[in-house]
């Protein structure tokens, strides 16, 4: 219990810090929103098949640039102002800093999804509000914001700082990627999962070694 | 100053060319024609070699990460490192080469099939891990967090190998010209698979070798390196 | 043997091969470079602490 707390107690300051500026959901937001009108006019939405085909690409697309300014803010804001160090002087347990991170990026990543989302749904008409969709962009986000807290933990103690995380996580993030536009399609096309399954346990095995992974080697990246 | 004879570098250099000329008789003196592609297929045998030891590399780097997380033992960091400057060499030569193979068999420079798109998505990460590197002064540090991504993005590997390999059964139709030419090599002599797989296993020995080699210097340089800063450290302090 | 005359594949073969001795070759001259510049440094570095000794 006192685990879950300490995790619980760092995603709450998190949140209590973003809901006082909004600097970095805003950004998030606008930035989505900027995708979205690219998109409009590069996919040629007079012809359904090719919007069919190309939306859950696009839609993922706009998930991990909109995540990736979330996990470049929040990490950078705790080197700034030291919080890091500050925790890492606490008792609290290192691997719980991480799932701590690693869930408040999850969900200010999931609270740009929420809009997001509807926002293909009103600019592209595709069925993106059902059930499985969001299961897997749940995981999907899950397993994105994992590793890539690890990675923009190192990222921003780096001379790079913000440019380093692209570089770092994409190719990682590579297989979770395919995996969740190739789920997405299916799920969207209201395929029976039976179709699509191979994508969903591919998305799930990626979350669950590179979650795992990234939370063993955590402490190596804190430690001073 | 007497130079001090480097008796292992002295041999792993003779091997390494000893091999590589063998490697290269058998290749286009032994090895058997192939039908449909005639001489052209013997790109395959160095392409496949260079590729496979490139991965390889990728493994040493792992097992480099892990050791120097548990030790932080220097040598550890070195090995790491110079195995991934030599595998990001490897896997550019397999990738150029492999493009030369595929322009005149297949008709296409490129494509995304699972094992190109997998050697593309290693060499990103070993391109990374190097920018990485290059981007942090600490000595301490840089160690550290290369290993980390050592570790972290090797997992990237298989999984994105089982990603596309998905796709391919998916969808056929799209990958039907490298389908068609991967693994279908059909040779001129009774005996051509047997040849063909022994020149391949040659030519991988061979690079392996080189490998080796390669890395021994990198991994002296690297330590030679080490003793000028320390020399410099001590004028100055 | 006519069909080894395939002049136009002859080049992709040739070009490949060049590219593997090319890309070593490059590699070690470079490492070849490094490596001497290192030892003049460290010749030069030891030198001026024997004279400090």
């Amino acid at each position: 219990m006192m685990y879950l707390s300490q995790v619980a107690a760092i995603i709450a300051k998190d949140i209590a810090a973003e809901l006082r500026t909004r600097e970095m959901l805003s950004s998030m937001g606008v930035f989505s929103i900027l995708v979205i009108i690219v998109f409009n006019f590069a996919l040629e939405l007079t012809d359904r098949q090719i919007v069919l085909t190309a939306t859950p690409g696009a839609l993922w697309v706009t998930i991990i640039f909109a995540g990736m300014l979330g996990l470049n803010r929040s990490l950078a804001v705790e080197l700034d102002k030291g919080c890091l160090d500050g925790l890492l002087l606490t008792p609290v347990d290192r691997s719980a800093i991480f799932f701590g991170k690693a869930l408040g990026n999850a969900l200010f990543m999931l609270v740009v999804e929420v809009v997001v989302l509807p926002l293909f749904v009103v600019f592209f008409d595709v069925p993106l509000i059902q059930p499985w969709v969001i299961v897997i962009v749940v995981l999907g986000t899950l397993g994105f914001a994992g590793v890539g807290t690890l990675l923009s933990s190192m990222a921003v103690n780096t001379r790079a700082r913000e440019v380093m995380l692209p570089i770092l996580l994409f190719p990682v993030a590579m297989p979770e990627l395919v995996a969740a536009v190739k789920a997405t399609a299916g799920a969207m096309a209201g395929l029976p999962v039976s179709e699509w399954q191979q994508w969903l346990t591919l998305l799930i095995v990626f979350d669950v070694i590179l979650i795992a992974v990234s939370f063993m080697v955590f402490e190596y990246v804190v430690e001073e | 100053m007497r130079p001090k004879i480097d008796v292992a570098g002295s041999v792993l250099t003779i091997a390494s060319a000893a091999l590589v000329v063998t490697a290269l008789a058998l290749v286009f003196l032994w090895a058997p024609r192939e039908i449909t592609m005639k001489e052209v297929q013997r790109i395959f045998y160095f392409h496949v070699a260079v590729d496979w030891v490139g991965f390889l590399a990728f493994f040493v780097t792992l097992v480099a990460s892990i050791a120097y997380l548990r030790t932080r033992d220097r040598k550890w960091d070195i090995l790491g490192a110079a195995s991934v400057e030599i595998g990001a060499l490897f896997l550019t030569m397999g990738a150029v080469t492999g493009s030369l193979w595929a322009r005149p068999v297949w008709n296409t420079w490129w494509t995304w099939d699972a094992r190109l798109t997998t050697v593309a998505i290693t060499w990103l990460v070993y391109l990374a891990y190097l920018m990485l590197r290059g981007a942090i002064d600490d000595p301490q540090r840089r160690a550290r967090f290369s290993a980390v991504y050592g570790i972290v993005s090797f997992v990237t590997v298989p999984l994105t190998f089982a990603s596309v390999f998905f796709l391919r059964t998916i969808h056929p139709a799209l990958f039907a010209a490298s389908t068609e030419a991967q693994g279908r090599m059909q040779f001129e002599t009774g005996l051509g698979s047997a040849r063909m797989g022994m020149t391949l296993m040659l030519c991988v020995i061979a690079f392996t070798v080189v490998y080796v080699a390669l890395l021994r210097s990198r991994i002296r340089l690297e330590q030679m390196a080490d003793r000028v800063a320390r020399l410099q450290q001590e004028i100055v302090g | 043997m006519s069909d080894w005359m395939n002049f136009k594949n002859a080049i992709f073969l040739v070009a490949a091969y060049g590219v593997f001795w090319l890309g070593t070759f490059l590699y070690v001259l470079t490492l070849n470079q490094r490596q001497r510049n290192l030892e003049k440094d460290l010749e030069a570095l030891e030198a001026l602490v024997e004279k400090d000794k």
